[in-house]
This record gives C-alpha cells, sequence and structure tokens, in this order.
C-alpha cells in the first residue's frame, strides 16, 4: 500500500462501514459510494477489516417462512408471461398517490371512493393472510425490483436490485389492475429498500392488483394517470 | 494432525465451500443458493436482529438481504472477500437502513449491549478465523472503553449521537474516541 491514502475519504469508508453515520451522512456516503470508485475501494477494505467482528453475533434461526418467501421472490416462476399490449388509462379522477399517500390515511375523497369499491365489490369472504410477490423484470431479463406484499400486516416491500436508472431518469412505478388500467405507486428509489403500511383504500387495491410495471420518465415531471415514458419492466403478483 | 491444525483446516473447507457454492449462485444454481442460506442464515439473522431489534422487522430485512444475494452473487469475488465478510457487509447495510428510516425516538436497545459488551467466549475463540484473531488483537490494544464502543457501534448500527448519549459524552468527544480507535486498528492491523 505504497500510493498516498486520502485519509479524510478512507475515515468517511471507515465511519459507514461501522455504521455510526446518520441518516444523513449515510445517504451521502451510499452516493459517494456509486460515482467515487476510490471511496468504493476504501469501503471494500474496511469491511474486510471490520467484517471478522460478525463471528461474534449469536446464531439466531429466523422462522421458516422468511426461505420460503425468498424463494418465492427469486424463482422464476413469477416472471410475468407477456402481457396485453399497453395499459389502459385508469378510469378514476382521483388525484395523485404517492408513497406518503399510500402511508397515510385516506384522504376524504378517497374514503368516499373506498365505499363506493366496498359497495361494488362486497363482501368476498375475507381471505387468510398471505404473502404476494412480484419479480418485475426488465425487458433485458433481468430482475430490476422485486415488490412483496403480506396482506396481513399491510406490508408492502420494494427491494430494488437492478441497476441506477440513466441521469435524469426516474423509474417510476404502476399498479396493474385486473381490469386493465394503471395506477400510479410512485417513484422507485433503486439505491435503496422500501418498506410501506398501507392505508386500508390502497391495500384493497394492491391485493386485487395483477402485477405492476415500471416506466422510465424525466426526472422531476409530474406524474399524470398513465405513464409517459416507456415501460422498462413489469411484474405479476403470484401467491406465497 | 494437531488438534488446533485439524480444526483450522475443516474451517478452511467450510469456508471455501461456501465460498464456492457463493460463486455458482451467482451463477443461477438454486440448490447452491439454499445451501448458503442453511449456511448463513442465522448468523444473519442473529446479525440483522441486533441492530433491528424486532423479530418481524429482521425478518422482513433478512428476505431482503437474501433476495440482494441471488441477484448480486455475480459480484461476489472469492479472491478478495470471505463470504461471511461479503454476507454480513450486505445484512449489516440493510439493517442500518431499514433503523435510519425509521423514527430516531423508538430505539430501546439497552437488552442487546449485554452481547456487545461481552468478550468472546473463550471455546468460541477456537471457532475464530485468523482474521478475526488478528481484530480482536488490535482491539485488545485499545483503551477499553473505546474497543467497547467500537463493537456497540457494529452490533447495534447506532449513530454517533446515539453513542454518544449512551456513554454520557459530549458527540465531538465520541466521534474523536471512534475515529481514534479505527485510525488505530488500521495501523495495528496493516502492521
Amino acid at each position: 500500500m505504497s500510493d498516498p491514502r486520502d485519509e479524510a475519504r478512507d475515515l468517511n469508508a471507515a465511519e459507514h462501514v461501522l455504521g455510526v453515520e446518520d441518516a444523513d451522512a449515510r445517504a451521502a456516503s451510499q452516493a459517494r459510494l456509486r460515482n467515487d470508485p476510490a471511496f468504493a475501494a476504501d469501503v471494500e477494505a474496511w469491511e474486510a477489516r471490520l467484517g471478522p467482528l460478525a463471528e461474534d453475533a449469536p446464531a439466531e434461526a429466523p422462522g421458516a417462512h422468511v426461505w420460503t418467501r425468498i424463494e418465492q421472490a427469486t424463482g422464476d416462476n413469477v416472471i410475468a408471461a407477456l402481457p396485453r399490449p399497453a395499459a389502459k388509462p385508469v378510469a378514476s379522477g382521483k388525484g395523485v398517490n404517492f408513497w406518503r399517500g399510500w402511508a397515510m390515511a385516506a384522504s376524504a375523497v378517497a374514503a368516499a371512493a373506498l365505499v363506493g369499491v366496498f359497495m361494488l365489490t362486497t363482501p368476498k369472504m375475507a381471505p387468510a393472510p398471505h404473502h404476494m410477490v412480484a419479480k418485475v423484470m426488465g425487458m433485458d431479463g433481468k430482475p430490476d425490483v422485486v415488490v412483496s406484499y403480506t396482506t396481513g400486516t399491510k406490508n408492502l416491500m420494494l427491494t430494488p436490485v437492478g441497476d441506477m436508472p440513466p441521469k435524469g431518469m426516474t423509474p417510476r412505478m404502476w399498479l396493474m389492475r385486473k381490469d386493465g388500467s394503471v395506477m400510479l405507486v410512485g417513484d422507485v428509489d433503486m439505491a435503496h429498500p422500501e418498506r410501506k403500511q398501507l392505508n386500508p383504500a390502497m391495500a384493497d387495491e394492491v391485493a386485487h392488483a395483477k402485477g405492476v410495471m415500471i416506466s422510465l420518465e424525466e426526472a422531476g415531471r409530474q406524474p399524470g394517470r398513465k405513464p409517459s415514458g416507456p415501460m422498462v419492466a413489469k411484474g405479476m403478483f403470484s401467491l406465497v | 494432525m494437531h488438534p488446533e491444525t485439524e480444526r483450522r483446516g475443516t474451517r478452511d473447507a467450510a469456508r471455501a465451500a461456501l465460498a464456492g457454492q457463493l460463486v455458482l449462485t451467482g451463477k443461477g444454481d438454486r440448490a447452491a443458493f439454499r445451501a448458503v442460506y442453511q449456511a448463513t442464515s442465522a448468523k444473519l439473522f442473529g446479525l440483522i436482529l441486533r441492530i433491528c431489534n424486532d423479530r418481524e422487522t429482521a425478518e422482513d430485512v433478512l428476505q431482503e438481504v437474501y433476495v440482494t444475494v441471488w441477484n448480486k452473487a455475480e459480484a461476489f469475488d472469492p479472491a478478495r472477500a470471505s463470504p461471511i465478510t461479503w454476507l454480513a457487509a450486505i445484512a449489516r447495510n440493510r439493517a442500518i437502513d431499514r433503523i435510519r428510516a425509521r423514527k430516531p425516538a423508538a430505539q430501546p436497545l439497552e437488552a442487546a449491549a449485554e452481547v456487545a459488551d461481552a468478550a468472546p467466549l473463550a471455546d468460541g475463540a477456537l471457532e475464530q478465523s485468523d482474521e478475526k484473531r488478528r481484530l480482536e488483537g488490535c482491539l485488545d490494544g485499545l483503551e477499553p472503553r473505546h474497543a467497547a464502543v467500537i463493537r456497540i457501534a457494529f452490533f447495534e448500527g447506532r449513530t454517533y449521537e446515539s453513542l454518544a448519549e449512551r456513554e454520557g459524552v459530549p458527540v465531538g468527544t465520541m466521534k474523536s474516541w471512534i475515529r481514534r480507535s479505527l485510525i488505530r486498528l488500521r495501523t495495528c492491523l496493516e502492521g
């Protein structure tokens, strides 16, 4: 190791690996990891230095259902067969629901709409809690995002596994409904996994959706009721 | 064969097998992926559980970790990283991301401190890798309180602020403890 070390950068890497950064500093380091190969090399070196501490972690068996979910989320059986030509516009005239909208209580308008939904689609038997998984595949056949949803807890989980979007573009996720319409989910952060607890209206939408698709939109462009950019990935839900 | 040599041989073989299974996982071999999960999930779950401090959350994170492993195993290079170090880095990253994303208020982590503070068990020391032994040797060279803080940071994923509060020292002091310790560890490990 004769090359002169950038001490500040190396210390930044050490702190990142140890995990002492707050959320903002951590996000900054994660961005730097993607853009600064020297920093990435420092991080790798620190992972090798501190990683052996993990040997002290006590072994603890996870529940058996975890492997079942992993198998579902990684299996080829959830890959979408080629779907209909193009998604039709959404029928509903509701406002845009972004992630925060999904996680928060429904607005009065949405609540009213929900009453309508309930009246139309009355009491199917309350289904036992189940787990739904969609592996969202790009056109190159590689997975971009794994979406999983547990009806009991109403937890929707997004695990990005694909490449970062091209500069100036944002991947935007849409729910594919059974009637062929789509509904905006929100922009996908390809750098971090996300988990959201859905409000009842959204939970119902997801529970009855066919799958999800991702369009590639110009960054900062306000979403409409359907994608403006090309569809770049999709995946159908399968039940676990 | 000397028992210690034999033990080391077994450990190296296990590690090589795991590295091989990870490489195969990167080529899409599902049986190998399953073997990786069976060999490592309890350890990674223990690691994640300590950071998240909640079983359900930890199981979610564990799921994310192995989905990531399946999709990123191609990038694993046995010449550059030990399989456990590579896996543990993914697990800690995902777990810390998860706790940073939630409100900082609700984190009663007192129970977790016990194990992090404890010195490694004598028996367990036999199972340690050479890298781990060297690291322990270097940690022993630090001020005991500083070494304890490094362990707590590693196992609990706490921020500088949270560590400072726990130890009852100003954040600036905590930063200088940790930074100095990290630099000393690096020097020691490279020496």
